[in-house]
């Protein structure tokens, strides 16, 4: 069984105003980062969050025009200092205001315990053990989260420049194992594992075949630079071709997929253009709307899907 | 206890190159403050010696720099050289970062403001640049309804400036003045209306 899905979107930014007044008809969906529409003044405040009208004004817009989906940046759902029950609650207040069709956050850390803070930003996301402990701390937060939400959570996979030696399992078994006893899905950034492919000599395909994608529901994809000969993840313009190929590979594995997302940097838009951002997203629906015509049935090569 | 303190080691490591290099020759002593088991020492000492954790420190400048210079351009801009090494002795200090522009933002505009009232920090043209950028910011996002102190009036904004502002008015960037004014002018800021409006304060 495969679902209908909402087709193709974009991470909404600033730059794109005027783009979606112009071209909004190509767009399925729009992808917000809540984080950008309201202010947090910091856990003793009171009221903690408020929100910024008229980026407020603006999303509600949008949802007027389009099917809203959210992409949380703040949660640090892996931290092992603070688990933010407060953000959660703002983030299920605002899918009570805009009804947004599906929720994704980062698989990450990026908050951790200082001398001042629980919660201090580490300005970096922080490579995660994939270790059983952390999986049965994850899948505990998974359902708090999927409770306080009332919805279904997706979780990205992100980009690793120096990954944690001698792990309980692999990357790609860890989120099969995620989904699987916690209930959450996989938001897969095509780019991302892009990303850690080039600087980690990873094989994309491989990681690919031992996904179970019968839990992605969203792909995110994506265009890079490099910085002192690094490939990073900074969604720097076009999406390269290896992320095309990924995406026509994956695609039709994913029975419920709601959607394709592209996204980049707004600093990037001059370089990347109204032309740029348009093709994107064709070349993007051109794969989404023959994703089912050759059905291949590929179960994972995981040995951590046998426990599912 | 020990995830918690692998994540706070990793993120001390991020901030401080010197750590780094101190990890990669003395791992016991350079982690020998945080409570870790011995599997997760083992880690972050194979993590330091990979060639990749210069680019998380650089990755991490970049990161916290981000909320800073998107709200303090040309005041990042004026501090010249010492941006630099302002910014690193503020990260060193600043425990309960967050990437909230606006308290990133103001955090630093407190910083500056304290090496200049120490001087620490010389003055000059900065300083006008950050009450501008630092009002423009907070005008615009502030709520239209004000508070029932100051109804209204949260996205009106007045400031002083100390040197000829047709530079910060200027929609290109130019040069900025070196010659004190004799008198201080007063700008208002307006983010009242649809569009922002900056005008001199004797017009308002």
């Amino acid at each position: 069984m495969t679902t209908t899905g909402l087709g193709v979107g974009v991470v909404y930014n600033g730059v794109l105003e005027g783009f979606v007044q112009n071209h909004g008809t190509v767009l399925d969906y729009v992808s917000v980062i809540p984080e950008r529409f309201w202010r947090d003044l910091g856990r003793d405040a009171v009221p903690r969050f408020c929100d910024l009208r008229d980026d407020v004004m603006l999303l509600e817009s949008l949802g007027d025009r389009y099917p809203l989906v959210a992409h949380g940046i703040g949660l640090s759902i892996a931290s092992g200092s603070t688990f933010d029950l407060e953000h959660l609650r703002q983030l299920a207040s605002w899918h009570t205001r805009y009804g947004f069709r599906w929720i994704s956050e980062h698989l990450s850390a990026v908050r951790v315990q200082t001398g001042g803070s629980i919660d201090h930003h580490a300005g970096l996301a922080i490579p995660l053990p994939w270790d059983e402990d952390v999986l049965a701390m994850l899948c505990e937060r998974v359902g708090v989260v999927q409770d306080i939400l009332g919805c279904q959570i997706l979780l990205e996979n992100g980009v690793v420049h120096t990954p944690v030696p001698d792990t309980d399992m692999s990357e790609v078994e860890f989120l099969n194992e995620l989904c699987a006893r916690s209930g959450c899905a996989l938001l897969l950034d095509l780019h991302n594992l892009h990303v850690n492919a080039v600087n980690l000599e990873l094989d994309p395909d491989a990681f690919l075949d031992a996904l179970d994608c019968r839990h992605v529901r969203e792909i995110h994809i994506a265009g890079g630079n490099r910085l002192y000969g690094v490939y990073l993840d900074s969604h720097a313009g076009a999406s390269p071709p290896e992320v095309w190929r990924l995406l026509a590979q994956v695609l039709p594995r994913c029975p419920d997929i709601e959607g394709v997302t592209f996204e980049f940097h707004e600093s990037y838009y001059p370089e990347l253009g109204v032309e740029g951002v348009l093709a994107e997203l064709s070349r993007a629906r051109a794969i989404w709307d023959h994703r089912y015509e050759v059905q291949t049935c590929h179960l994972p090569t995981s040995s951590a899907h046998s426990a599912t | 206890v020990s995830l918690t303190d692998f994540q706070r080691a990793f993120s001390d490591l991020i901030a401080s190159p010197r750590l780094v290099l101190r990890a990669r020759s003395e791992p016991a002593a350079a982690l020998a403050g945080y409570d870790l088991t011995e599997r997760e020492r083992q880690r972050l000492a194979a993590m330091c010696a990979s060639e990749a954790m210069e680019i998380n420190c650089t990755l991490y400048r970049v990161n916290r720099l981000t909320p800073i210079y998107s709200v303090l351009s040309r005041t990042c801009h004026l501090l010249g050289p010492a941006l630099a090494s302002e910014l690193l002795a503020f990260w060193e200090v600043e425990h309960d970062a967050t990437l909230q522009f606006h308290r990133q933002s103001v955090r630093f505009a407190e910083w500056l403001r304290e090496r200049r009232h120490t001087a620490a920090l010389p003055g000059g043209p900065w300083e006008d640049a950050l009450r501008f950028e630092l009002a423009v910011f907070e005008a615009r996002t502030a709520p239209h309804d004000g508070d029932a102190e100051n109804p209204a009036d949260a996205r009106l904004r007045w400031i002083d400036l100390h040197y000829d502002p047709s530079w910060l008015l200027a929609a290109e960037p130019t040069e900025a003045p070196t010659e004190l004014l004799a008198e201080p002018v007063w700008l208002c800021i307006d983010a009242t209306g649809p569009e922002l409006e900056i005008r001199s304060a004797c017009a308002s």
